[in-house]
């Protein structure tokens, strides 16, 4: 590899002869939201009056690039040209934001300087501090993505960040430092391509559904969710487990597909919350954000608009502990995420549109002072009161969650009981099946889960056995189902009959789910 | 809305038996004829899923057979058995303890909506002034009112120093029989009306039929199916004390969760019990 980068180095050097073009061409990526454009940074250093200028549409971030580029060039030991510098980055209509254009400018005014003697053959990616020293940007992996996807299989980048860019099987070439840029690049000290990392490991779970004594239903319920992706509600009495339950859920979630890998991974990346040792992320996210979280912080934005929680939970589980006590405008938001699968952030002049396809698992108590139902204990609410507490939760939001399950106080009998439960491992393996029988159900398509089903696909594949019509039958006529409603039962019911390896729904399976749909 | 005095006709007859008549009396709706045998249903706001259901129970027989359901708006055991005696097809009359206009204006929100359902068919009654809001001294006349229009008082549900013993005592005086639903000992929400009954000042109440006797009416026969399944037999008699969830119904009944499970739900479509909203199951 080194061999075939010197030779291609030699070339260019060669090309000194030729009459000299002053323009100097280096790549660099855009980033707006998940969306990236591969951007080339031009540098014209012509005579006249000393002046340095970037157009393009550079925000903010990008102009002040100016200062810290000509700090980081004289601070690197070269000179900084004192003629007429104008940077271009084309294509020039979209505005350009943040600060991982710097390396890409200041190399580029080295080359129209002849400073640097070869021409940059990679992409080139990050921050330059006053001193030459590179400093690690967020949202390396789309835009390496998009850079592989052009044709560039190398890349330049901040040494932190280069097992991102290698962990998606690019030429990372990771750098310290300007000086180490130049000195790669005219072949007087190579750096080592960066090496894939290692994939992580099997991780070890805090919770384990074995931890939890007694909560049939309520592990059924979550065995549910974990394998079709539906909404789940805990409603119970403080300390019963809710949070527990909800807790186990990443222990039994089957792992992200490969090819749900780099998306989750790059919305990760654009947060800023990749893992410099694991870049690639392997087990789903589970996102828990507390209830004083804003809008923002749940759905995303800012400008530059960032992903939210929702997004980062995205192919994964957002759990929401004490569900009433989040504000009602913050839990609105959550309905088009939930009916979508996406989120748009609009803002003036920034647009981005994240994925958001998350199960919602989330707990609540029955009652303001959480005694309702509990057998050991009086509730001291009035029915009016209870009613405002449940009407926190909207009934639009209610009714895109699939089971609401109490979790009841468990008797001391039980949790003194030492017989063997079931382990979270046996319980994956039940759901991982489930999840290939769905996969192999829903091939060709872009949906995975049953919970993803669309209408159509729910009367195609939701075949019921005769008691099962008979069933369903009564249902629709006895209970005004809403027709969402009606889709979602049997969503449900095919998850049930899936993970107990069932091609038709029985009776018991349409059952359980009426069951834990639990709505009045 | 209108006013009728003691001396008007179309006042109801039974409040002139009282010491001092409310003067006026204002009317929201069509008061329902005087000659209907009338049955005040109360208790207390704070209510447990048994007293909802006996409530409910009652004041749907009692509606269906005829007699007029006469309670005070409040929320708990009176809005329950209003919305019960609607549910019947029967009729009801609320006893407000504030303004008529007042409660329209400031009254909850879901109560209002009540109000306007039984004012469609019955009415709402207040002896106060429009625009009087409630306070806790407007509260014991109006639980007078409650009793001098009642033939029968059954109190569900009430705790010590309950509003509907305060009814009891009137309807005492009025010469009127009271019945009182007994609940559990220890219970706090039943402690007046056993202890009402161990004083001996009321009846105990078995269910709707001596009432209806009283009233001169006969109970229809049972909406519920005597050749019903046995184990659905179990499971409301399991229900019959207070809601639960689905593994404890499985560990109650001894059946296992898979069989307990396609109960419920049978249960649930036939309407015999219903779901709470928090993943609980209560008798309807």
């Amino acid at each position: 590899m080194d061999l075939t980068a010197l030779s291609a180095a030699a070339e260019p050097a060669a090309d000194q002869t030729k009459p000299p073009s002053r323009v100097a061409h280096v790549s660099t990526c855009a980033l707006w939201g998940l969306e990236t454009a591969l951007i080339s940074v031009e540098a014209d250093v012509a005579n006249g009056l000393p002046h340095f200028s970037i157009v393009g549409l550079p925000d903010t971030a990008v102009s002040e690039a100016r200062e810290r580029v000509r700090a980081a060039i004289r601070n690197s030991g070269f000179e900084f040209p004192l003629r007429r510098i104008v940077v271009n980055l084309a294509p020039a209509e979209r505005r350009k934001e943040g600060t991982g254009f710097d390396l890409a400018i200041a190399l580029a005014i080295l080359r129209a300087s002849d400073q640097l003697r070869t021409d940059v053959d990679g992409l080139c990616l990050g921050e330059l501090s006053l001193d030459g020293t590179l400093r690690p940007i967020r949202g390396v992996m789309p835009r390496i993505l998009r850079a592989r996807e052009c044709g560039i299989e190398r890349a330049y980048l901040p040494s932190e960040n280069a097992s991102e860019a290698a962990a998606l099987g690019s030429d990372a070439v990771g750098l310290r430092t300007l000086r180490a840029a130049v000195d790669h690049l005219d072949g007087r000290v190579r750096q080592p391509s960066a090496p894939m990392p290692p994939p992580a490991p099997e991780p070890t779970w805090e919770m384990d559904l074995a931890d939890i004594s007694g909560q049939d239903t309520p592990k059924r319920a979550l065995e549910i969710a974990a394998a079709g992706g539906h909404n789940l509600l805990f409603i119970g009495p403080p300390g019963t487990g809710k949070t527990m339950l909800a807790r186990a859920l990443p222990s039994i979630l089957p792992p992200l597909e490969p090819d749900e890998v780099l998306l989750t991974s790059a919305i990760h990346s654009v947060a800023g919350l990749t893992d410099p040792a694991h870049p690639l992320l392997t087990a789903r996210p589970f996102r828990a954000p507390h209830h004083t979280a804003s809008r923002l912080a749940l759905v995303g934005g800012g400008v530059p608009p960032r992903p939210g929680e929702v997004s980062l939970a995205h192919s994964g589980a957002l759990f929401l502990d004490e569900m009433a006590e989040f504000p009602a405008n913050v839990l609105e938001t959550l309905r088009e995420p939930l009916e979508e699968g996406a989120i748009t952030i609009s803002r003036a002049g920034a647009t981005a549109t994240y994925p958001a396809r998350f199960t919602l698992i989330a707990a609540q108590n029955p009652c303001p002072c959480g005694r309702l139902g509990d057998p050991e204990a009086t509730c001291s609410c009035l029915p009016d009161a209870i009613s405002r507490y449940r009407s926190r939760i909207s009934d639009p939001l209610l009714d895109r969650i699939d089971m609401r399950v109490a979790v009841p106080r468990v008797p001391y009998r039980e949790l003194r009981e030492r017989a063997p439960r079931e382990t979270s491992s046996v319980v994956r393996a039940r759901v991982r099946a489930a999840r290939e029988r769905m996969r192999h159900r829903l091939a060709g398509t872009t949906r995975r889960c049953n919970a993803e089903m669309t209408k159509r696909e729910v009367d195609r594949c939701c075949e019921l056995d005769a008691g099962g019509e008979r069933m369903l039958a009564a249902v629709v006529s006895s209970r005004r189902i809403s027709a969402r409603g009606y889709h979602r039962l049997l969503r449900v019911a095919r998850t049930v009959a899936d993970l107990e390896g069932i091609e038709r729904i029985a009776v018991e399976h349409l059952a359980l789910a009426l069951l834990l749909r639990g709505d009045t | 809305m209108i006013s009728r005095r003691p001396c008007d006709p179309g006042y109801p007859r039974r409040l002139r038996d009282m010491r001092k008549p409310p003067d006026p009396l204002w009317i929201s709706g069509d008061l329902p004829d005087d000659r209907l045998p009338t049955v005040g249903i109360v208790g207390t706001r704070r209510l447990t899923s048994y007293g909802a259901r006996v409530a409910r129970e009652l004041a749907t027989a009692l509606a269906a057979a005829g007699a007029v359901v006469v309670s005070g708006l409040a929320q708990g055991i009176d809005s329950t058995a209003h919305s019960a005696a609607l549910d019947a097809a029967g009729l009801t009359v609320a006893v407000l303890g504030e303004g008529l206009a007042a409660f329209d204006e400031l009254g909850p929100v879901l109560r209002r909506r009540l109000a306007a359902r039984i004012a469609r068919s019955g009415a709402v009654v207040s002896e106060y002034g429009l625009d009087v809001r409630p306070a806790d001294w407007t509260y014991p006349r109006r639980n007078a009112t409650i009793a001098g229009l009642s033939d029968v008082l059954v109190v569900v549900e009430a705790p010590e120093t309950s509003g509907a013993l305060i009814t009891a005592d009137r309807m005492r005086d009025l010469g009127r029989p009271v019945f009182l639903v007994p609940g559990p000992l220890g219970a706090p929400t039943w402690i007046g009306s056993n202890r009402y009954i161990a004083e001996g000042k009321g009846t105990l109440l078995v269910g709707a039929e001596p009432v209806a006797a009283v009233l001169g009416l006969r109970i229809g026969p049972a909406g519920r199916d005597p050749e019903a399944a046995d184990d659905a037999s179990q499971l409301l008699a399991f229900l019959a004390a207070r809601a639960t969830d689905a593994d404890a119904i499985a560990a109650g009944l001894g059946i296992p969760p898979a069989e307990a499970t396609t109960l419920i739900a049978e249960q649930l479509i036939a309407g015999t019990i219903v779901a709470t909203g928090d993943g609980r199951f209560a008798r309807r």
